[in-house]
């Protein structure tokens, strides 16, 4: 083996990294190495050097310069990239993408916690509105009931007075009108006594009841 | 049918009271002797006579107090323009309303009876309100002409109520049978309401306003222009529901309550049966 393909090779073999070379050119750097004093000499240097940087203390660079040497490779990839320049928004687009999250076990189950509450909320929330809204009408009803209580009886009392007087024509249509919506009135509060958040049948409840108010005002108002 | 009746009975009893007074005179005249004499033929014809002529007058008198009952009432009313208000009650009957531009202070109100024997009463208050009222029995059309901006107050028992081009605040009721008719309305504030009857609307909703249209067993059919800007109240509890043909954005829909919007809301519509059918749908 020359002396050349010794020295080539003598900072590997030195390196332990010697599984490379076949045992027999292994044999063969030996052989030279213990023949030739310039190579020997080589080696001694380099495994002195070895010696000396294996001794020398751990440094840590510090984060600073990692951060501008991350820098400085992506600057120059960019500048290494064809001139086709990404638009902000795919940039953005890009960078969202590429971010990514990682959760601790307790902060996944915080965030399962954190849902489950907000779902409560607005469930608790929505039915609460359809209550509230119930309310609102059934306390409507009671106060029209009790508003139109009082009106309604003094307006038939009038009328019953009336009524003898009237033709008797009239006075059958009349009648048949104010049963048709008591029969109504009947019928809504048989179905509200059914399902009372029955909104439907609460709102035509106070409807029958203008109707019936309606009906007393124009009577009176025809003088017959 | 009783006060008339009445009415013959009294006026028999007038006859028979002239012919009374008529013989007495007579018998007074030819002295006390007399009295006891059977009647001469002259005598018998002085007393028929008049008798036949008191009959002949008495049918006659209906017939001539029918005829002036026929006869139409026509009346005209001056009234500060820009304002006014005009209250037509009728009892059985149309009320027709005409409203025009070219009278701005003046309401024209004309009445036939078509039947019966009712009374018309026509006034104007101190306030410079025009009352049009029926009393009685019987079928009267009335037909008035108003200036545009007036309010109108109409209530029939049975019959139509017709207004068309009105401006002004309008309030039309029908008690029992008949339908309304609202074409071709500029009006902020319009109630109809009926029992029986159809409720039919043509025209558009204007800004700020508020229209409510009522029937407890009849249909109410609506159409406004595309461009209608209002938000919609509907509820019927027995009767149908169409409105699928007017361009509309729901907030709510729970079986016969609906609300929803056209355009931003400019104007509320209340639609309301019990029974009846409710249809809106775009003028065209």
């Amino acid at each position: 083996m020359e002396c050349k393909t010794v020295r080539a090779s003598l900072s590997d073999y030195l390196d332990g990294r010697d599984s490379w070379l076949a045992d027999t050119e292994a044999s063969k750097m030996e052989e030279h190495l213990a023949s030739c004093p310039g190579c020997r000499n080589l080696q001694l240097e380099l495994t002195e050097i070895r010696t000396a940087a294996r001794e020398l203390p751990l440094r840590t660079p510090p984060r600073a310069l990692w951060t501008r040497i991350v820098n400085e490779i992506e600057l120059e990839q960019a500048l290494a990239r064809p001139a086709v320049e990404e638009s902000a928004v795919a940039a953005l687009w890009s960078r969202l993408t590429s971010f990514r999250l990682t959760f601790s076990l307790p902060q996944v189950a915080g965030v399962a916690a954190l849902a489950l509450i907000l779902t409560a909320v607005v469930v608790v929330n929505y039915r609460g509105k359809d209550e509230m809204d119930f309310t609102r009408l059934q306390s409507a009803l009671i106060r029209e009931e009790i508003n139109k209580k009082a009106e309604i009886d003094r307006k038939m009392a009038r009328i019953e007075e009336r009524k003898t007087s009237w033709d008797p024509a009239f006075r059958a249509d009349f009648e048949r009108q104010l049963n048709r919506i008591e029969e109504s009135i009947r019928e809504c509060r048989r179905n509200l006594e059914g399902s009372p958040n029955d909104l439907n049948q609460v709102q035509r409840m106070l409807d029958l009841y203008e109707e019936k108010k309606q009906l007393l005002e124009d009577v009176e108002r025809l003088k017959w | 049918m009783v006060g008339w009746m009445v009415k013959w009975v009294v006026n028999v009893v007038n006859v028979v009271n002239v012919v009374n007074v008529a013989n007495v005179a007579k018998w007074m005249k030819a002295g006390s002797a007399e009295r006891s004499q059977p009647a001469s033929t002259s005598d018998r014809l002085a007393i028929i006579g008049p008798l036949v002529l008191a009959v002949f007058s008495i049918l006659a008198t209906p017939v001539v107090r029918s005829e002036a009952k026929t006869q139409p009432v026509s009346r005209s009313f001056q009234i500060t323009p820009g304002g006014g208000e005009v209250e037509v009650i009728n009892q059985i009957g149309t009320i027709r309303v005409i409203s025009t531009d070219s009278k701005p202070d003046r309401v024209s109100v004309r009445a036939k009876r078509l039947s019966g024997g009712s009374n018309i009463s026509t006034l104007q208050s101190p306030t410079g309100k025009v009352v049009v009222e029926v009393s009685g029995r019987g079928t009267v059309e009335i037909e008035i002409v108003v200036p545009a901006t007036v309010r109108l107050d109409l209530l029939t028992y049975k019959g139509d109520i017709a207004v068309s081009n009105h401006q002004g605040q309008i309030r039309a009721r029908i008690v029992s049978d008949g339908d309304i008719f609202f074409t071709g309305l500029r009006s902020s504030n319009v109630e109809g309401r009926c029992h029986y009857g159809n409720i039919y609307f043509r025209g558009e909703p204007v800004t700020q306003g508020g229209y409510l249209l009522r029937s407890f067993s009849g249909q109410l059919d609506v159409r406004f222009p595309t461009s209608a800007d209002f938000k919609l109240a509907v509820s019927t509890h027995q009767g149908g529901l169409d409105l699928g043909d007017f361009p509309l954005r729901y907030d709510h829909r729970l079986r016969g309550i609906v609300e929803a919007v056209a355009g931003v809301g400019r104007s509320n519509v209340y639609l309301q049966t019990q029974e009846g059918n409710i249809r809106l749908q775009r003028l065209l």
